[in-house]
């Protein structure tokens, strides 16, 4: 059985992953960097690369160890080639790169959404192409028809910041912390959704695109006006982002009836109350619904090894001097979206 | 025969070396300037391929040095030593340059540079045991030239923009010279990195 060895570096997680054809996780390791950038209130470049660079070999003698397994006994080695921070990426390819070279194992230079797009394959045996994936995480936030490995149509994306950045603004904005996401959810457990009125932007628009921008300039509003509690603004702004998500995603659906089911991943996913909205609303289409469980959501290296593995099957290796992308598009071909030209 | 392979990325050379003692087996050695994450492992395989040998441990340029060419070199070195179970060691970049004009200049007094990006320089007094004095420092050329004490020469890449200056090389590192390394400090093989005061990353 294939067994694939797989590496993240492009954000705050350095991880490692040995992964089975047959979906087995041999064993693995994350290793956040959350402490590290905290002082500064996001991820710092210049700091990830370093981290990543001390942790990285050690880590991978570790989960081989923890495996079993030699790097001899490994069929192929996964890195994240991109897109993120160009410097994290650098140190994770290059790593592989110098393991293939070494030990004459072909490369898999893997594209990090891939792997976010892939990874409900990896717990789900079942679930065939295509399906709808709504992709939401701190860089990204859109929706792709998976039509097969290598093979994405985008068919919305924001058109200012994702919905995770919403997340981490907001928790910047009422005090409560970094990694922002989690803050937040938390938070919003004791307050009432109801409480602070805030707009859902662009839902009902004919345009398929996100946006969120205007979401929180309004929490930024909404919370200097010194006239709501801090659980009733982040209960108030999940709610709108979540009510921004489903609308889109529901436009989606619409217009891909061959979709076999309705899939939702990165580290937005591992949010409860976005996945109950979105089962409720595959649910009301009749569309199975799918999400990783939450640390499968998040930045981890077995989604890499998994869609290396993927990639592997269908002969798709890379060579030596596979570049470190800090953009890579799923879609190549999508157009630009209004005002979204930084954003993949 | 014990073979050592050397892996310098840590300024504008991506210098590569395959050392059997002072025997140089192969070598690859060119200014590249910034694509060292792409042409780094071909141009070791290619070297791999004219050796037809495995090394026996491994030296990495650990800096001073572009932080990103610093981190290309240490991760590949340290990856191909997981790999093949051998060490790894690290050397600063400026002894590596000192090494082959003290060969040739055995009783200079001698500063070592390198360009440093941004118009700057790294500087550092060096002994002929390849011990150096102090930290190094980040100036640029003007900075470097009212820093140099009378009497001492100056050797590396950038050397010759600093005004005034006896100069005696102005190269980059070049890994077939690593033998010449017996006598210098073994470092760890993590980066060494030194900033300018105003200066986070290169
Ligand atoms: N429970 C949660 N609720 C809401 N958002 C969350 C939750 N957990 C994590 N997030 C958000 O998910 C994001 C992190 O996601 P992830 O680790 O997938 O990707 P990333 O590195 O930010 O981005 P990308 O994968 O696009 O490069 C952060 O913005 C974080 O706030």
């Amino acid at each position: 059985m294939t067994l694939i060895l797989g590496i993240e570096s492009s954000c705050d997680e350095t991880a490692v992953a040995l992964v089975r054809g047959d979906r087995s996780i041999v064993a693995q390791a994350v290793a956040s960097q959350d402490a590290d950038h905290r002082p500064f209130g996001g991820v710092v470049p210049e700091l990830a690369a370093r981290a990543h660079v001390e942790a990285l070999t050690p880590m991978i003698e570790r989960v081989l160890r923890d495996g079993g397994v030699r790097l001899a006994d490994v069929d192929a080695i996964a890195a994240t080639a991109g897109p993120g921070l160009i410097g994290g990426v650098m140190v994770g390819l290059v790593t592989a790169k110098a393991l293939c070279l070494a030990a004459h194992k072909p490369l898999l230079a893997v594209n990090h959404l891939e792997g976010h797009a892939l990874s409900p394959r990896l717990v789900d045996a079942e679930l065939e192409f295509p399906y709808l994936l709504l992709l939401v995480s701190g860089g990204h936030c859109q929706l792709l028809a998976v039509e097969g490995v290598g093979r994405y149509r985008r068919l919305a994306t924001t058109i200012d910041d994702a919905v995770g950045e919403a997340f981490d603004k907001t928790a910047k904005i009422l005090g409560l912390g970094f990694p922002g996401g989690p803050a937040v959810e938390r938070a919003a457990r004791e307050g009432d959704a109801r409480a602070v009125p805030l707009p859902r932007p662009m839902v009902g628009w004919p345009e398929p695109h996100f946006s969120f921008a205007g979401l929180k300039s309004a929490v930024l509003r909404a919370h200097a006006t010194g006239n709501y509690g801090i659980p009733d603004l982040a209960a108030s702004f999940q709610a709108a982002a979540v009510d921004c998500l489903v609308d889109r995603t529901q436009r989606a659906l619409r217009s891909m009836p061959e979709a076999k089911a309705l899939v939702v991943a990165g580290g937005v996913a591992s949010n409860g109350i976005v996945r109950t909205a979105l089962a409720g609303l595959a649910a009301t289409h009749g569309t199975r619904f799918v999400a990783p469980p939450p640390w499968l959501c998040t930045d981890n290296a077995a989604m890499i090894a998994w869609a290396g593995a993927e990639r592997l099957a269908l002969g798709l290796v890379d060579g030596l001097d596979a570049p470190a992308r800090p953009r890579w598009p799923l879609d190549p071909d999508a157009e630009i979206a209004r005002g979204a030209g930084i954003k993949a | 025969m014990t073979l050592a392979l050397v892996i310098d990325t840590a300024l504008a050379a991506q210098s590569l070396a395959l050392l059997d003692g002072a025997t140089v087996v192969a070598a690859r050695h060119g200014v590249i300037g910034r694509g060292h994450a792409e042409a780094l492992m071909p141009a070791l395989a290619a070297l791999l391929d004219e050796a037809g040998a495995t090394p026996d441990r491994i030296l990495v340029d650990v800096g001073p040095g572009s932080f990103t060419g610093l981190r290309i070199g240490i991760a590949a070195a340290r990856a191909l030593g997981l790999a093949w179970d051998v060490p790894v060691t690290g050397y600063a970049s400026l002894t590596l340059i000192a090494a082959p004009v003290f060969a040739a200049h055995p009783d200079t007094r001698l500063a070592v540079v390198a360009e440093a990006g941004r118009g700057l320089l790294y500087v550092q007094l060096m002994d002929r045991d390849l011990v150096a004095e102090g930290e190094p420092l980040a100036l640029d050329a003007a900075g470097v030239a009212a820093w140099l004490p009378a009497g001492v020469a100056l050797a590396g890449p950038g050397a010759a923009r600093v005004p005034g200056a006896r100069v005696l090389a102005d190269a980059w590192p070049d890994a077939r010279d690593a033998h010449l390394l017996v006598g210098a400090a073994a470092l760890p093989p993590v980066p060494l990195y030194i900033s300018a005061p105003d200066a986070v990353a290169a």
